[in-house]
């Protein structure tokens, strides 16, 4: 099967799902950090945040990869004034994730303007933080307008995935090159890669089919 | 970087001129494509709706990259290609680029043009088809100028997203923005200075497509549509 | 929403990789597609010609550990520049241009270059025999500038990684391929005999290739281009480098 070459190929899968799962995380964060930016009163956070993000969506995702992995350690070098090691993986999580976030941020940030200010005038009368408000009242429902973009965003992010094989990550993608060259069958592997990924986002859309029925239960109609 | 610029600027502008050749070719490739499935699609008939189906689910689902190394590299391995007249083409990594970019545009103009002929008022199909006027008149002269206005948006979007896309031709030795940009990052070993210049080039390059997307818009709304 | 986030932090927690800042080990780094100087054998661990005189040298500076990470070829001498490896290693010619931006240790072995082509359509390497000929490099390579400066009429179609110019000479989009012999012939094993051959270069191109492949660290680390030139020394003495040469190479290149 694959001439011998599916265990290492399904090591490759588990280090691009490790790296998606990763990727997901720190791109999330970055969203909602990024939303509440562009959202800001506070001017420079607004035109910075946006700027920013208008910035990273318009440049192609291989070289945002580069441009974070050989940025990172220049930036971290200078900010500590000696070599600080980033492994490959690592970059690959944030340039994934900083991708994510820059689209994520806009998305999420319309998600939040849906939401009637009336709510967060509410929620100080009734005595609640700032704090608390986010987290109980508006996040939530915004999360819910916004989960069908968002969806989509992680579909997005689990092909990106694939790009980190050319900053020499021994992923899914790089896997199937060496098993290409060795065996002389390039067709063979990368239609492999492809099902593998096809299986991948499968799962990933059934889940956010369920995940999206279940964050509008309220509103299905029952008999 | 300014030296950098001063220095390679013919490779800068050849790479330049073949992600520009890339782009547009990739989207006219994909539009006709699309335009074709779109139109078959929207008979209804299961003959084509469940292989246009599969075809946009697959490119969809699989990374572009995966694409493109399957039609350069993937195609190359069987005798039968290799020995058929496609193969002076085929050989050719800008071809190779084009068919996965195309495909790539098509698939997801596909989408965009089925749900934008879905959206035209059924009244006005009705009242066509009670003038007398025959299937392809119909399409010709209600569905498919109404369907273009309507994506037009999406399909700013689209261009923008097919440009990105061209810098991974750059991995099937096409000698792109991306590829040059690596060539000269590779013989200079100045990494930082050759990412900056790459940037700024995706930039521009994406203001004037909006820009002159924008312009159209503008123009549509003035015709009256 | 709770068991999905449990699921994702304990995905997140079974991921390896964060090394702290400047430890005491030295970190090699290499592009592992290169076999027999270096490759991924089946379990996924960096071995071959060079890797092992690595090893032998890092066997003899007693109390160093040594780390291999395999990464893109293009990254190599940008990683180092920026402290991220202790030195990188791997078909990795001496010239001045490189010389200008890393140090290098004396060559492990003299590197011998050859022009990978079919056995029926070989040609001289000249500027006439080489004229509209598509060959194959690897990108940054002393190949690639070889090539570029000195045959001007030549098409060269750079790519990330050898291997894939290896698989366009099979289908025949490209006519040669240019790269260290070692790394022809033992490609050449897996193919059907007497379809490919090598042409090698005039003796008078060899001065481009430099004394040979070595290893290279960071200007500013005279320590350990200090350590690593006294551990080679050792290794050529107690014939420790004839000995692997002779485990891989069908010919003796150490000088």
């Amino acid at each position: 099967m694959l001439h011998g070459y599916l265990p290492q190929l399904l090591a490759g899968a588990w280090l691009t799902l490790q790296l998606a799962t990763n990727a997901l995380m720190v791109g999330l964060v970055l969203t909602v950090l990024g939303a509440l930016a562009l959202n800001a009163r506070n001017r420079f956070l607004h035109y910075g945040a946006f700027s920013l993000t208008t910035l990273i969506r318009g440049l192609p995702e291989l070289l945002v990869l580069f441009t974070v992995y050989f940025g990172t350690e220049i930036l971290l070098y200078k900010l500590f004034n000696q070599p600080v090691e980033i492994s490959n993986f690592w970059a690959g999580v944030l340039a994934l994730g900083i991708i994510f976030g820059a689209y994520g941020a806009q998305v999420f940030q319309q998600a939040l303007y849906t939401i009637p200010r009336g709510q967060q005038e509410a929620a100080t009368a009734l005595g609640l933080t700032k704090w608390q408000c986010y987290k109980s009242i508006i996040l939530p429902q915004a999360w819910r307008h916004a989960l069908p973009s968002l969806g989509n965003l992680t579909l997005i992010l689990i092909k990106d995935t694939a790009l980190v094989s050319l900053i020499g990550l021994t992923d899914l993608m790089s896997r199937a090159q060496a098993a290409a060259s060795q065996t002389q069958k390039p067709f063979t592997f990368y239609f492999a890669v492809a099902i593998i990924y096809l299986v991948l986002t499968a799962i990933v859309e059934l889940g956010l089919h369920k995940a999206e029925r279940h964050a509008n239960r309220h509103l299905r109609k029952t008999p | 970087m300014i030296n950098w610029l001063l220095i390679y600027y013919p490779e800068l502008l050849a790479g330049i001129f073949t992600t520009l050749q890339l782009m547009l070719g990739s989207l006219v490739v994909g539009f006709i494509v699309a335009l074709l499935f779109a139109c078959l699609h929207h008979t209804g008939k299961k003959f084509f709706t469940v292989p246009i189906n599969v075809f946009v689910f697959f490119i969809r689902s699989t990374p572009l990259l995966v694409q493109l190394f399957l039609i350069y590299y993937g195609a190359a391995q069987f005798s039968l290609i290799r020995d058929s007249f496609l193969w002076p083409l085929l050989k050719e990594p800008f071809i190779c680029a084009l068919i996965g970019l195309g495909i790539n545009s098509a698939a997801y103009t596909t989408v965009v043009l089925k749900s934008a002929m879905q959206a035209i008022p059924r009244g006005e199909i009705e009242a066509a088809k009670a003038l007398g006027l025959s299937p392809i008149a119909i399409l010709k002269h209600i569905i498919l100028p109404r369907t273009f206005i309507i994506i037009w948006p999406s399909y700013t979007n689209e261009m923008v997203l097919i440009l990105k896309a061209t810098a991974l031709a750059s991995t099937i030795t096409l000698l792109d923005i991306m590829g040059v940009t690596r060539q000269l990052i590779a013989k200079t070993y100045d990494t930082l200075t050759g990412l900056l210049v790459a940037g700024l080039l995706y930039v521009i390059l994406t203001l004037l497509i909006v820009g002159i997307c924008h312009w159209v818009s503008r123009r549509f709304k003035r015709v009256g549509w | 929403m709770q068991r999905f986030t449990t699921l994702l932090l304990s995905l997140t927690l079974s991921v390896i990789s964060f090394t702290a800042i400047a430890q005491q080990h030295m970190h090699f780094a290499t592009e592992a597609t290169y076999a027999p100087l270096v490759y991924l054998d089946k379990d996924g661990k960096i071995n071959g010609y060079e890797a092992e005189i690595v090893q032998a040298i890092c066997a003899t500076l007693k109390n160093a550990s040594c780390t291999f990470t395999h990464q893109g070829w293009d990254s190599l001498v940008p990683s180092l520049k920026l402290g991220k490896v202790d030195a990188i290693f791997g078909g990795l010619a001496i010239t001045d241009q490189r010389a200008e931006q890393v140090s290098f240790t004396q060559p492990l072995y003299e590197n011998s270059i050859a022009f990978l082509a079919e056995k029926d359509k070989l040609f001289t390497i000249d500027k006439a025999g080489l004229a509209g000929k598509t060959i194959g490099v690897q990108i940054g390579t002393t190949m690639e500038h070889y090539l570029r400066e000195h045959y001007k009429e030549v098409n060269v179609k750079s790519y990330a990684s050898l291997q894939d110019a290896l698989l366009d000479i099979e289908t025949g989009r490209i006519n040669s391929v240019l790269g260290d012999t070692p790394v022809l012939i033992a490609w050449m094993k897996n193919k059907p005999k007497d379809k490919f051959s090598l042409i090698t270069i005039p003796a008078a191109d060899t001065k481009y290739f430099g004394p040979g492949n070595a290893i290279a660290v960071n200007k500013n680390n005279k320590q350990l281009l200090e350590q690593l030139n006294t551990a080679i020394d050792t290794l050529k003495k107690n014939g420790t480098l004839a000995k692997i040469a002779a485990k891989y190479l069908s010919m003796d290149v150490v000088e």
